[in-house]
């Protein structure tokens, strides 16, 4: 089982005319979000997907799947960078759940290149990723909605055959010609909903309403100050977790059914409810670097 | 590293798997020749359905690439797979039926190798660094008593690595 990994700096690719100055555009994308020119970079990376496409194309053509296969990936990058665009663009709108989604495809598009690249920070890749994962930390979502289901019928999106059948020999999530195999259900039953913490697609939220007006008190809040104190997308920056004595009386009449302030999942009336203090946890975010290069 | 394998009796057997008279002949061919064997669970929760695990099929195609010098099947009719989606990110290995000589056995060592590798490429190329919880089932009859264990593992992969089986083991009463 060995895994094929790819360098989307393979030189390779340069022999193809639509790969010159795809640098610099990705460049161009990072700069003009950061500016919220958000429009054009959304024109700018559908230029960029054709340009992709024809690369796709022509190593096709040319029976050049490793160049194929990096094409796809430049795609991703290109899906990536498009993600933190719809996502700040969210953001200033103040529409915090359409920004969670985002957010979760931004993060779907590094792991895919995390698994295929083999120089994982490739692009500021990593980077990236734990620029949107420390986003997510701010957002009040803490339990998912996920399905079971009893899949009758599925087919491979490559050959369109069962991936049960011998003739398949595609394997869900690797890539083949600038295409990455999945398995499409085409028939199933629904058993049961469950609500979890560690879902596989974290998009289905139990809705918590976004009251604009009052985003400052409600429970979009720190997502909210988050992205109004780093002012300027790409600022990548890191998160502190220290703890913070406050006196009972600052969380007033503080439910005693709702989970304790301190953050031990226990109810309220059965941890600090009685105490004077109360120690609660308490995020320090430090800005690091404004992500501006991507190198080649 | 607290690792838990539970081992206990099974009735699950070949000649009860051969009985289900959905199985076509060519179904049965398989549950009788196949050194390895992929089995469904025979019911899910109120439904009828026999279901695998949803990453079988993927499983299945790795297995026989790099376990070829051993049979392995599929026990179900062809066209009428039908797998089972959860909800977490949690892996759900197939359930799986060997026959073994618990003295001459050179084949669980190899299988539990298999499935570490199986995860690695399966999951740890591209998840985060949270690492998922491992279900898995494995039964072992035993060919000169035809008695079954079933093996099962449900916790973390690093455990999974550090999982030595003994046949040998399996079978002390």
């Amino acid at each position: 089982m060995l895994f094929h990994k790819y360098d989307i700096l393979d030189i390779d690719a340069s022999k193809y005319s639509d790969y010159a100055d795809f640098v610099s555009q990705l460049n161009s994308c990072i700069q003009k979000t950061s500016k919220r020119n958000y429009d054009e970079v959304y024109s700018e990376i559908k230029i960029m997907q054709k340009k992709c496409d024809l690369i796709k194309q022509a190593a096709i053509r040319n029976n050049d799947e490793n160049t194929a296969n990096i094409s796809f990936l430049l795609n991703e990058y290109l899906v990536l960078l498009q993600s933190i665009a719809r996502f700040w663009q969210s953001c200033d709108s103040l529409d915090y759940p359409s920004a969670w989604s985002f957010l979760q495809d931004g993060l779907d598009s590094a792991r895919v290149l995390g698994k295929f690249l083999s120089e994982p920070n490739t692009h500021h890749i990593l980077d990236l990723k734990a620029y949107l994962q420390n986003f997510e930390k701010f957002f009040p979502y803490a339990y998912f909605c996920s399905i079971e289901a009893v899949v009758k019928k599925k087919e491979c999106s490559i050959c369109k055959r069962s991936p049960f059948d011998p003739a398949c020999n595609h394997i869900a999530g690797n890539l083949y010609y600038g295409e990455m195999a999945v398995n499409v259900v085409t028939d199933m039953e629904f058993v049961a909903a469950a609500l979890v913490r560690n879902p596989d697609d974290k998009r289905c939220i139990i809705e918590i309403k976004c009251d604009k007006q009052n985003i400052q008190s409600g429970p979009f809040k720190l997502i909210h100050q988050t992205t109004k104190s780093l002012v300027v997308p790409y600022l990548l920056f890191e998160i502190i977790l220290t703890k913070r004595r406050m006196s009972r009386s600052f969380y007033g009449n503080w439910p005693s059914d709702s989970p304790c302030p301190c953050g031990s999942d226990k109810k309220f009336k059965e941890c600090c409810s009685d105490k004077e203090e109360i120690e609660n946890p308490h995020y320090l975010i430090k800005a690091s670097k404004q992500l501006a290069l991507v190198q080649m | 590293m607290n690792v838990s394998l539970k081992i206990s009796n099974s009735d699950l057997t070949r000649e009860k798997l051969l009985a289900i008279s959905e199985f076509t002949e060519k179904t049965k061919a398989k549950i009788q020749n196949s050194d390895i064997l992929l089995v469904p669970k025979m019911q899910v929760r109120d439904s009828s359905h026999r279901c695998f695990s949803a990453p079988t099929s993927d499983f299945y195609k790795l297995m026989k690439s790099d376990m070829s010098q051993y049979n392995i099947g599929l026990c179900e009719n062809e066209g009428e797979e039908k797998t089972l989606t959860l909800h977490c990110i949690e892996i759900w290995i197939p359930d799986i039926l060997v026959s073994i000589d618990p003295v001459k056995d050179v084949m669980l060592p190899a299988l539990v190798s298999f499935i570490v590798n199986y995860i690695s490429y399966k999951y740890f190329q591209s998840k985060d660094t949270d690492e998922p919880d491992v279900h898995l089932k494995i039964y072992v009859e035993n060919k000169k008593t035809k008695v079954t264990k079933s093996l099962e593992y449900n916790g973390k992969y690093s455990g999974l690595k550090a999982l030595k089986i003994n046949a040998k083991d399996i079978f002390k009463e």
